[in-house]
């Protein structure tokens, strides 16, 4: 694994790809000048033009963690989505390890905010439903599964429904048959955004257990609009504006690796790096620019 | 885990205790409204030539209806015509209505025609059906179908319907088809609204093919009732209509049985 700078907090100006022929040998994502709009119906047959993303520009390199963070509405779930292929931005380009981005692509896999888990399914089947979609084998499938249960904690209620488990557990769940998938490159759209305090930071512990004990690390690309989660998580945090959603900074987080997320938030580095990121995503945060659609272009 | 299983257990036996309670009040409740019937009939209150009493309609039931061939023979013809008609308007409703769910385009040009054939009384067309298909099984069948049909589809569309987004959206991250999306998403999401069907389905399709024997028919209960109420043996009609009544009552049950068996994960 890379080693980690030690150089906190360089913001690098947004729109701009850095062409490094070492990095790009390494380089597992590319997103070019990716802007993307959409219309919204308005009252009286209007229609009104939402302008989600703007001109967003960066690399990832393979095993990095890197997390999207910024305000609700920046557009960040829509670049993730793009970068899924789950949707199509409406100009710039995405290569994903060499390819298109497609909607299921046997080397991503995607972790949503909602634990999607298939109710008439049990817990075994949940995780193991994945795996059957990508065609692996019945014997491997419930090797996986099981060990990967055992993992995230949850061995002994296999047999479970979902109905029966509570959500952090529904959520472990979703975490093990999304790493069940064995992909090289992992998106994750605030996957725990919707649970309490503890329940997050547990299974944040977990989720940086589960990425750091593969001996290929997989690359991740995490949404979240909270800045402490993807603090503790990430190599890198890409913090985007309040709509329409530009690259406001690109800041490398110097912690090292293996991290204990209860530990780190007592430490002095910790308290640094978050009040640099802080400034800037509070001052988006408190800026009175209204969301709404047509936002003027002015430059940042 | 461990924890979680005597609160389960507990839970089904309060459950359980619950339900003993329940049926002792329907059985004596029962009792009650049949003591009061035959009092009323021994009492001369009630006028027994038109509505008979308890001691009588079981006395035939039990007696010579039981231990005669011509119930047994009629309920044959009944049951046959029934499990047909379920059979084939049951399975032609559910395919129906999932490709409506499948090709939502189908379903929008289906619709008026459906909304139409769906209000339409299609019982009184019973002496139509007997008129083109005879008195055979064939009517009663038809009958059944045109009835039980369109409560299917119009079940399974709208539990197609309540298909959870995420769930498809899952699928698609995951890369499956769209078969794979109707067999494991799909599918099973209609399932609960596709049994309710089923269950009304059955009750109809009985009703149906009762309906249509009733008509005109050679064989079957409803033409044994007709004809004892032809000839004002109102005791025999009851026994007919009661034993009837317990022959929907298990389907129903087995329907429910299934049911159980298969929509498991709702009641957890």
């Amino acid at each position: 694994m890379k080693q980690q700078s030690a150089i906190a907090g360089t913001p690098v100006p947004p729109a701009s790809v850095p062409v490094d022929a070492v990095a790009a040998a390494s380089r597992i994502l590319t997103v070019d000048s990716v802007s993307h709009e959409f219309f919204l119906d308005g009252t009286g047959g209007t229609e009104s033009r939402v302008h989600a993303l703007d001109n967003i520009s960066f690399t990832v390199e393979r095993g990095e963690f890197v997390s999207l963070v910024g305000p609700s509405g920046c557009g960040k779930t829509t670049l993730l989505n793009a970068i899924a292929g789950l949707n199509t931005p409406s100009s710039g380009k995405i290569m994903l390890a060499g390819g298109e981005p497609k909607a299921g692509r046997a080397d991503v896999a995607y972790m949503f905010a909602t634990d999607c888990l298939l109710p008439w399914r049990r817990t075994v089947d949940n995780v193991t439903f994945a795996m059957e979609v990508r065609g692996v084998a019945d014997a491997e499938r419930r090797e996986r599964a099981q060990h990967l249960l055992t993992r995230v904690g949850l061995a002994g209620f296999e047999m479970a429904y979902p109905s029966q488990l509570s959500r952090g557990m529904r959520q472990r769940t979703a975490l093990a048959r999304t790493f069940a998938l064995n992909s090289p490159i992992l998106l994750m759209d605030e996957p725990f955004g919707a649970l309490d305090a503890q329940t997050k930071l547990i299974l944040e512990r977990l989720l940086l257990s589960l990425w750091e004990e593969g001996e290929q690390r997989t690359t991740v690309l995490f949404v979240t609009h909270d800045l402490h989660e993807a603090l503790i998580l990430s190599d890198r945090v890409l913090v985007f504006s309040r709509s329409p959603g530009r690259l406001k900074a690109d800041t490398r987080i110097p912690f090292e690796r293996p991290r204990d997320p209860l530990r780190m938030q007592g430490t002095r580095e910790y308290h640094e790096v978050f009040s640099k990121l802080w400034a800037d995503l509070g001052a988006e945060l408190l800026s009175d620019g209204s969301p709404g659609p047509g936002a003027d272009a002015s430059p940042p | 885990m461990q924890a979680a299983l005597p609160r389960v257990a507990a839970r089904r036996n309060r459950h359980s205790r619950r339900r003993v309670v329940i049926i002792s009040y329907q059985i004596l409740l029962a009792v009650a409204a049949l003591l009061i019937w035959q009092v009323c009939a021994s009492e001369k209150l009630l006028d027994t030539t038109v509505i008979s009493s308890p001691g009588a309609v079981f006395g035939y039931l039990f007696g010579d209806a039981l231990e005669g061939r011509e119930l047994w023979t009629n309920a044959y013809y009944t049951m046959i015509a029934t499990i047909l008609a379920f059979g084939l308007g049951s399975v032609s409703g559910i395919i129906a209505g999932l490709i409506c769910v499948q090709f939502p385009v189908v379903e929008e040009v289906l619709d008026p025609f459906v909304t139409l054939m769906n209000s339409f009384p299609r019982i009184a067309l019973a002496p139509l059906f007997v008129v083109w298909f005879g008195i055979g099984i064939l009517s009663k069948v038809v009958l059944a179908v045109s009835v039980i049909f369109f409560i299917l589809m119009l079940t399974t569309i709208a539990g197609g319907r309540s298909v959870d987004r995420n769930l498809i959206a899952l699928c698609r991250s995951l890369g499956a088809g769209p078969w794979r999306i109707f067999r494991s998403i799909t599918l099973p999401t209609a399932a609960p609204s596709i049994f309710a069907g089923l269950k009304l389905g059955l009750i109809y399709s009985f009703l149906g093919v009762i309906v249509g024997e009733m008509i005109a028919s050679e064989h079957g209960l409803g033409q044994e009732a007709m004809k004892y109420s032809n000839l004002f043996q109102m005791d025999r009609v009851l026994a007919v209509l009661f034993f009837l009544a317990i022959i929907t009552t298990l389907l129903a049950t087995i329907m429910t049985v299934i049911e159980r068996r298969v929509l498991r994960w709702q009641r957890m």
